[in-house]
C-alpha cells in the first residue's frame, strides 16, 4: 500500500533533533563531520588524514594532492561558521608524522591562520603519533573536558564516556529501494565515535565486528551526514555492508 | 591507455621520448595525438601531471643525462606488472558459506562462516536485503550479511530465488533492430506473425495502456514499490536513451518530481522518483511538453552529469587503466568495495581543484562516446515535437517489463537521496515520541 504521506516532498516536515546527548551534554553535530560542544565553545574533527594523497604518492600512486587543501577548506569553513574558542583534533590529523613537515606552503599557512585567536589541541593517533611542532598547536595523548575524555581509539570499557575518532564510522540505509550509505556520528549516549572529516578517508560500516562492544546496542544511533543537515537513524534501520 | 603503454615501455628498459612518440602516433587509434598531448601523458605518469607540482620528489620516472626516461625505482615496475591490463572487471565479491547452528536465524556476525562457493558482482549482492534468497553455485541461498568483505550466505529452500544476472551479460542490439521492432508493434495485422507469446504481450499492452502509433511517443507513468516511475518509448538505441535519462532527471529534479534514478534499453526509458510524475502532469505541476523540449540551454546540465554515477563509473576505470590506482600492490589485496570509494573521493577532490586533468577529460572523452550521445536526444526531441501521449496507469504495464528488468541502472544526483534520510530520521522521531520503541538487537 502507498502511504499517501509519501507522494509528496515532505514541505512542513518535522524539525530534526539538532543535539546528540553524550553523557548528558549537548552536543551539535554538523553536516560537514564536526562536533560542536556550545557549552565549552569547543570544536571536534577527528581522523584528518592530512598529506594522504602525498603518502601514496611516496608509495607510486600519485593520487590527486589536493586532499589537503580540500580538508583545510572544510575545516574553515566549519571554523568561519561556529567561531569556536578551542578546537581539538581527535588523532590521525596526519596520514604520516613525518609528512607534518613537508606541508606546502600555502597549506601550513592556511592551517596557522585557522589557529589563530583560539586554543589548539592535536590528540595523537596511530597515524600520527609524533607531530612536530612548526603546525602550532598543543600536543596531547588524551583531553577531558567535563568528564568527557576525548581521545583516538575508543578504550575498552564498556560504559566509557568518551569521543573518539579512527573507526570512520558509515552508515548503511534502504528506503524505497534505494541505498544510501553516509559517514555517520555513531553513539549511545555515553560514547561517540565521529565520522572521519578527512578528504580521502574511507570508512567502516558501524555494523562491523570492530564497532562490537562498543555501544549498547539497542541505543546505538547513527546521525548520518546530508548536505545540510545530520539525520539521526536509529541502531535497528541500519543495514550491514 | 597510452599511459599504460609510456610506463611499460620505461620498464622494459630507457626510452626516447621523440622515438616513442614517433611509434605511438603510426598506431592507427592515435594519428590524431599531438606532441603536446603526448609529452602531457608522459607527464601524468612520471609526476601525475598536477598543475601543483609538488610530486617531483616522488617521480616515477627519472630522465637520463642523454635525455631518456627511465623508472625512478625498481618497486615500480613490480607493481606495473601486478596491474597491468586494460580489462577493468566489475567489483566482484566472494559469496561464502555458513552453517545455521540449530536452525534458528541468527545476525550474521553469530555464523560459522566455511567454504567460498565462488564470486558474485558486488552490485547484485548490494542490491539484496539479508533474508533475500537467490540462486548460486547450483544451490538456492540465503543472504544473511557481511562478514568483513565476503557476503555470508545459508543454504535456503525458498520457490522464488533472485537469480543473479551479470554486466558481462549486457549487449546492446542494433539501432536498426530497435526500428524494426518499432515498425511492427504499429501494425496490429503483422502481430500474428509473431510468436503466440509475444502478440500476447502486445494485446494485454492494447488492453492496459496502448501500442505506440509509429509517429508518436508513449510516456507511461505508475506506482510501484513505494517509488513512482515515468517510462518513455523513444526506440532511438540505448545511448540515446541514457542521454535523455541524463536531461529528463535533470529537469525532473527543477520540477520538484525527487528522480532517484534511470535506466534505459534499446527501446525504453524508465525513470524512477519519489513523488508521482503522472499526478504531477495531471495537475499542471509536469509540463511533458517542457520536460521533452529540444532546447537544452540553460539546463545546467554539465555539473549534473559530473555528479552522476555513470561518470564516477567512467572514472574509476580511467583511473584503473592509468595506474592512477592500483588493482594490486604487494602485501594488500585492494578490493573492487574499498576501491569503489577511494575513486569516488579521488574524483570529487580532483574536479574540485583542477577540472581540466588530463585524467577527467579521458573519462569524459570515453563517457561520451561510450555511454552517452548528447546529439541523438536532440533529434529525437524535434521529431516528438506535440506527439507525447501521456498514460497514467495504477500499475507496470506490459510494455514496460523488460525495461525495469534491464540491468545497468543509474543512480543521479540530487535531492532525493536527503529525503529518503529525512524519512528514515522521522521515524526515530515518531518511535520515539509514541514511547515504545521496538529495537532489533
Amino acid at each position: 500500500m502507498l502511504n499517501a504521506k509519501f507522494d509528496l516532498m515532505p514541505e512542513s516536515a518535522p524539525s530534526l533533533r539538532s543535539h546528540i546527548l553524550v553523557s548528558n551534554h549537548e552536543m551539535r553535530p554538523l553536516a560537514a563531520g564536526a562536533l560542536y560542544w556550545e557549552a565549552e565553545d569547543t570544536l571536534l574533527v577527528a581522523d584528518l588524514h592530512l598529506e594522504k594523497g602525498a603518502a601514496f604518492a611516496a608509495l607510486g600512486m600519485l593520487l590527486p594532492p589536493y586532499d589537503t587543501r580540500t580538508t583545510l577548506e572544510r575545516l574553515h569553513k566549519v571554523i568561519r561558521a561556529v567561531t569556536p574558542s578551542r578546537v581539538v583534533a581527535l588523532g590521525d590529523s596526519f596520514h604520516r608524522s613525518h609528512l607534518a613537515e613537508s606541508l606546502a606552503e600555502d597549506d601550513l599557512a592556511t592551517l596557522i591562520r585557522l589557529q589563530q585567536g583560539r586554543e589548539w589541541y592535536w590528540i595523537c593517533g596511530n597515524h600520527d603519533p609524533h607531530l612536530p611542532t612548526c603546525i602550532g598547536g598543543t600536543v596531547c595523548t588524551t583531553l577531558t573536558i567535563c568528564g568527557v575524555t576525548l581521545r583516538h581509539e575508543p578504550s575498552e570499557n564498556g560504559l566509557a564516556r568518551e569521543i573518539a575518532g579512527h573507526l570512520h564510522p558509515v552508515a548503511r540505509i534502504a528506503r524505497r529501494g534505494s541505498v544510501i550509505r553516509r559517514r555517520c556520528f555513531a553513539t549511545d549516549g555515553n560514547r561517540l565515535i565521529m565520522p572521519a572529516f578527512g578528504a580521502y578517508a574511507g570508512g567502516l560500516n558501524v555494523l562491523d565486528e570492530a564497532f562490537g562492544s562498543l555501544f549498547l546496542r539497542n541505543q546505538l544511533e547513527a546521525w548520518m551526514m546530508g548536505r545540510a543537515d545530520v539525520y539521526p537513524v536509529l541502531g535497528s534501520l541500519l543495514l550491514p555492508g | 591507455m597510452l599511459s599504460q603503454h609510456v610506463l611499460g615501455t620505461a620498464c622494459a628498459g630507457t626510452f626516447d621520448p621523440h622515438r616513442l612518440y614517433r611509434e605511438v602516433v603510426s598506431a592507427s587509434p592515435y594519428q590524431g595525438l599531438t606532441r603536446e598531448g603526448f609529452d602531457k601523458v608522459v607527464e601524468f605518469v612520471t609526476t601525475g601531471g598536477y598543475a601543483l607540482a609538488n610530486y617531483e620528489r616522488y617521480a616515477r620516472l627519472k630522465r637520463t643525462p642523454d635525455g631518456r626516461y627511465r623508472v625512478a625505482h625498481p618497486r615500480i615496475a613490480q607493481q606495473y606488472r601486478l596491474n597491468v591490463g586494460t580489462i577493468v572487471e566489475a567489483p566482484m565479491v566472494r559469496v561464502r558459506l555458513a552453517r545455521l547452528k540449530g536452525g534458528a536465524l541468527k545476525p550474521a556476525s553469530m555464523l560459522a562462516p566455511s567454504r567460498v562457493l565462488g564470486e558474485v558482482e558486488e552490485y547484485f549482492i548490494e542490491q539484496l536485503m539479508p533474508g533475500d534468497s537467490f540462486v548460486f553455485a547450483g544451490e538456492i541461498l540465503r543472504f544473511e550479511g557481511w562478514r568483513e568483505l565476503d557476503a555470508i550466505v545459508t543454504r535456503a529452500h525458498t520457490t522464488e530465488p533472485k537469480v543473479p544476472s551479470y554486466e558481462g551479460g549486457k549487449f546492446p542490439l542494433s539501432t536498426y533492430l530497435a526500428e524494426r521492432v518499432r515498425l511492427l508493434l504499429a501494425e496490429p495485422d503483422s502481430w500474428s506473425r509473431l510468436p503466440d507469446q509475444v502478440s500476447d504481450w502486445l494485446r494485454f499492452q492494447a488492453d492496459v495502456s496502448v501500442v505506440p502509433g509509429p509517429d508518436e511517443i508513449l510516456v507511461e507513468t505508475f506506482p510501484r514499490g513505494k517509488r513512482h516511475y515515468l517510462v518513455c518509448y523513444p526506440f532511438e538505441g540505448r545511448l540515446a536513451h541514457q542521454s535523455l535519462g541524463m536531461l529528463l532527471t535533470r529537469r525532473l529534479e527543477r520540477a520538484g518530481a525527487a528522480p532517484l534514478g534511470f535506466v534505459a534499453n534499446e527501446y525504453a526509458l524508465a525513470i524512477w522518483g519519489l513523488n508521482d510524475m503522472g499526478e504531477m502532469v495531471r495537475t499542471g505541476r509536469l509540463d511533458l511538453a517542457k520536460l521533452f523540449d529540444e532546447d537544452m540551454l540553460g539546463d545546467d546540465l554539465d555539473a549534473w552529469f559530473a555528479s552522476s554515477s555513470l561518470m564516477k563509473r567512467s572514472f574509476r576505470v580511467c583511473a584503473i587503466i592509468s595506474g592512477l590506482i592500483e588493482r594490486r600492490s604487494p602485501g594488500q589485496e585492494k578490493t573492487g568495495r574499498q576501491m569503489t570509494v577511494s575513486s569516488d573521493l579521488i574524483y570529487d577532490v580532483l574536479r574540485q581543484h583542477e577540472p581540466d586533468h588530463i585524467l577527467l577529460r579521458a573519462a569524459f572523452a570515453d563517457a561520451a562516446t561510450g555511454l552517452i550521445d548528447v546529439g541523438r536526444p536532440n533529434r529525437f526531441l524535434q521529431r516528438i515535437r506535440g506527439r507525447i501521449r501521456h498514460i497514467a496507469l495504477s500499475q507496470v504495464s506490459p510494455l514496460a517489463v523488460p525495461v525495469m528488468l534491464e540491468i545497468g541502472r543509474e543512480s543521479v544526483p540530487g535531492e532525493a537521496s536527503e529525503t529518503l534520510l529525512r524519512e528514515t530520521a522521522e521515524e526515530l522521531i515518531v518511535e520515539a515520541l509514541s514511547g515504545h520503541a521496538q529495537r532489533k538487537v
